[in-house]
């Protein structure tokens, strides 16, 4: 453990900021519409933490994991409501389910490559969407209502503060964030990017790509429906329009991206960057209607272009254009 | 003699287009196998059978015992069947070092895979490039690193495609050493090689093919002299 | 005779998602990126006919020319200002820029446009034939025509003139198209900007029988990638083909099962589609 930390000395140093900045936030974050958008940031930064597994890692660009949002969202929603279930046991329900499906969708899915993957990803989280609509079970286009009165806020996770909830999700994405810290360097995390880089190449140095790329992807469905399964206790409702709309999934791997896709952090700083500017502008521009989702729009065209490695390359870059340049003066020194 | 690969009747046919028929060899232990042909022999096409990439249309592939015609090639790699590829596969977005690693991964836990990645590396002389992203090396470098990632899977069998190819005189030598000293540690080698002097060199046995069929096989003596071998190659390549 | 009424309805929504499967075929032969923004081409399109009808009275059979000037426009500015750039880097950001500027062109038209939903007015061919056996809406026919037009427009264009040849070779190989003088940069301006107006003409002509709004070409584009994918990337032909596929598994899984369940028919026929044809039925 000691070892660990002396390796990643720049990570836990990091880690140990953000966790004590965190602490002291709702302290000091008066206004609730802050702290609304902090709390959505943590929600799409476990999003992003999830989709980054699969697309990031594995490189199998998802473009449907707003299926899985939906599924933990409904599970507790639907726990909730008709059997009075706490979100603390129906989140380990609907990760459940979501790893089922994700397992029996990865089967014909993950044979696909590339832009295949991403367009049958795509088509079927827009059939869940149309059955979430048309499921009397499953409350159809008004969707499920389940403010909660009775039970103690610990119980229903239905928080009259926003802080105690927001501890409760620093708590969840800290140990989440520890997670991708250890697969990063893990065997799973090299075999991940082996299939990134060269599934053929990976196949013939033993690595079982399919097997890993089905564990990835169960992986990542069970984490981003964790995510949907907190945000649907902080609104207490669910319906398809908010939680499965068309463009919800490319969102998601939206935050990944702009974030840096492949490493830790990134994904947790692509979801606050991108959480508070879309926030934000909604605020700001509120009497123009649009206006803050083409505001999104242009910013993301400009970090795409401008950044294209992701946010999270703007600190690491220094670091990498040294490495490139040792290995440039290597090659030209002529050893063989 | 034992065998570590029997290859019995291997044919494979891409759509009508029959890449290699009827081939038929033994590949002895310990030995070191070499086989030669004109472009578009199948060669490569029945390294890719061999190694699971496309198994073969009909006929049987045993290794060490084992049929392995369908097997996936993740499965032979872990059985203990390395190899390279013609055109280097290397992870281009990974280190030096991480490419091994990978490979190394296939045996071994990570606290013991990551030492035997830096020897690995060490051996193979790419210690100096360690953690230089793959895609930066240049194609001789690549070529060995192809190597070390084959190494590196701890194997009972290597098949080396072509890896002399492009390689300066001195290089070439190099290699060859190299070879030598793998056989020497009980690794049994199957190698496509265009450079003549080489295979007549290193090799114990030579199989030669000629328009995806096994024209003969034997010794480099019994193989440089056969007139049949000769004339396929005449107006071919370096001889 | 429920059915061949259905077949017909299907095959006037397929001529549709043809054009903007021949649009998506060409971007992505010729430079390889999945365009997310098709849709929103699309949508432009069906504002520029709503608005030329609206204020000058043009019929959309006569918009078609000027709408496609325009969104050729757009489409060369466009890759001008913003794609041309994106190539140099990962191909995900190069998806995620076309998605984003899907974005702007969609919130940009709720603000300039409004949300409401508008019909266009003046049309020169309304009412319907009666053949006994089934009615055909003009409303409907005129769609279909245009889109085969443009279909056998393309068809010309891409066979037949240089420009089109050259889009046709650097689809092909791109090193290879270079190194016998095709100028790629410029190819690539012209394809991008040929698939918006071919998405923009798409807008137009369905406004004989759709409203106008401001999300319609969104739910377009999923049934266009996968009108790709059956037809085969870049192949017209495969576009045509994939489309129409598309357009009659929509209507007559509409029509006969749930429209719940029609999406899940188009899962199904994908799934089996790339399955035993991984490389879409025209293929190569």
């Amino acid at each position: 453990m000691r070892d660990a930390i002396k390796k990643n000395r720049t990570f836990f140093l990091g880690y140990v900021i953000c966790l004590a900045i965190g602490l002291v936030i709702p302290g000091v974050v008066t206004s609730t519409f802050a702290m609304n958008t902090i709390v959505l940031s943590l929600i799409w930064s476990i999003m992003g933490i999830g989709w980054n597994f699969i697309g990031g890692y594995a490189g199998q660009i998802s473009n449907g994991h707003a299926l899985y949002y939906a599924i933990g969202a409904y599970t507790v929603a639907i726990c909730a409501d008709s059997f009075d279930l706490s979100p603390w046991l129906s989140m380990w329900l609907g990760m459940a389910i979501s790893a089922l499906i994700a397992f029996l969708l990865g089967k014909p899915l993950l044979r696909l490559g590339g832009a295949y993957f991403l367009i049958a990803t795509m088509a079927v989280a827009e059939c869940a969407r149309v059955i979430f609509l048309n499921m009397p079970a499953l409350g159809g286009a008004t969707g499920v209502m389940f403010l909660d009165k009775v039970h103690s806020p610990w119980y229903s996770l239905q928080f009259p503060d926003k802080s105690t909830f927001f501890y409760l999700l620093l708590v969840i994405v800290a140990l989440l964030v520890l997670l991708a810290k250890y697969l990063d360097k893990s065997k799973f995390g090299y075999y991940l990017r082996a299939i990134k880089a060269n599934e053929v190449s990976a196949q013939s140095a033993g690595i079982n790509t399919p097997k890993y790329k089905m564990l990835a992807y169960i992986l990542s469905a069970m984490i981003v429906s964790l995510a949907g399964s907190l945000y649907a206790p902080f609104v207490t409702y669910v319906d398809p329009y908010t939680l499965l709309p068309l463009d919800k999934s490319t969102m998601i791997c939206l935050v990944a991206v702009m974030g840096g896709i492949g490493t830790v952090a990134g994904p947790i700083l692509g979801a606050f960057v991108m959480t508070f500017i879309s926030e934000y502008a909604r605020a700001i521009f509120s009497s123009y209607s649009g206006l803050n989702m083409l505001v999104y729009g242009i910013i993301v065209i400009f970090i795409v272009l401008y950044i294209p490695n992701g946010l999270i390359s703007v600190f690491s870059k220094a670091k990498l254009g040294q490495r490139l340049k040792k290995a440039l003066a290597r090659s030209k020194g002529g050893v063989r | 003699m034992d065998s570590i690969l029997q290859i019995v009747e291997a044919t494979k046919s891409f759509g009508g287009l029959v890449a290699n028929s009827g081939i038929t060899f033994d590949v002895p232990r310990h030995s070191i196998v070499g086989i030669v042909g004109p472009n578009g022999a199948g060669k490569t096409t029945l390294f890719n059978s061999l190694s699971g990439v496309h198994p073969l249309t009909s006929g049987k592939v045993i290794f060490d015992g084992t049929d392995i015609t369908r097997a996936k090639a993740y499965d032979i790699c872990a059985m203990g069947m390395g190899r390279t590829f013609q055109i280097p596969q290397s992870l281009n977005e990974m280190t030096v070092w991480e490419n091994v690693l990978v490979a190394c991964l296939c045996k071994h836990k990570m606290g013991q895979a990551r030492e035997r990645a830096d020897q690995v590396l060490e051996e193979m002389g790419l210690y100096d490039f360690r953690d230089a992203p793959a895609g930066t090396l240049n194609v001789v470098q690549k070529k060995r690193l192809e190597i070390a990632r084959a190494v590196a899977t701890d194997p009972k069998l290597l098949l080396l495609d072509e890896t002399m190819a492009g390689l300066t005189g001195i290089e070439r030598k190099e290699a060859s050493q190299l070879i030598r000293q793998l056989n020497q540690k009980g690794i049994t080698i199957l190698m496509i090689e265009h450079v003549m002097e080489i295979v007549m060199n290193v090799s114990d046995k030579v199989v030669v093919l000629n328009g995806g069929k096994l024209l003969m096989e034997g010794t480099p003596e019994e193989v440089s002299v056969d007139e049949e071998v000769i004339s396929a190659y005449l107006g071919g390549t370096t001889w | 005779m429920l059915l061949v009424q259905t077949i017909w309805e299907g095959i006037v929504n397929g001529s549709i998602l043809a054009m903007i499967a021949m649009g998506i075929a060409l971007v992505w032969g010729v430079m390889g990126i999945l365009s997310f923004s098709q849709g929103e081409f699309m949508m432009l399109g069906m504002f520029i006919t709503y608005y030329l009808n609206e204020y000058l009275g043009l019929d959309p059979i006569l918009c078609v020319p000027i709408v496609g000037v325009i969104m050729f426009g757009l489409g060369c500015l466009i890759y001008r200002s913003i794609i041309a750039k994106a190539l140099r880097g990962p191909r995900l950001s190069q998806r995620l820029i076309t998605f984003a500027i899907g974005m702007v062109l969609t919130y940009g038209a709720l603000m300039v446009f409004g949300g409401q939903y508008r019909t266009v007015q003046n049309l020169a061919f309304t009412g319907s034939i009666d053949l006994g056996f089934m009615t055909i809406s003009k409303q409907k026919l005129v769609p279909l025509v245009i889109a085969l037009v443009m279909v056998a427009f393309m068809y010309v264009f891409l066979n037949l003139t240089r420009a089109g040849k050259a889009i046709k070779a650097i689809s092909q190989d791109k090193d290879a198209a270079e190194l016998v003088g095709i100028n790629s940069n410029v190819t690539y301006m012209v394809a991008f900007g040929l698939s918006s107006a071919l998405a923009g003409i798409a807008g137009c002509a369905i406004t004989y029988y759709y409203p106008v709004y401001y999300t319609a070409g969104a739910a377009f584009l999923l049934f266009g990638f996968i009108a790709v994918l059956l037809g085969g990337v870049g192949s017209t032909a495969g576009a045509l083909v994939g489309g129409i596929i598309m357009g009659l598994t929509d209507t007559i899984s509409g029509v006969y099962l749930n429209t719940a369940y029609k999406y899940l028919a188009v899962c199904v026929i994908f799934m089996l589609i790339v399955t035993f044809k991984p490389k879409g039925l025209f293929g190569k």
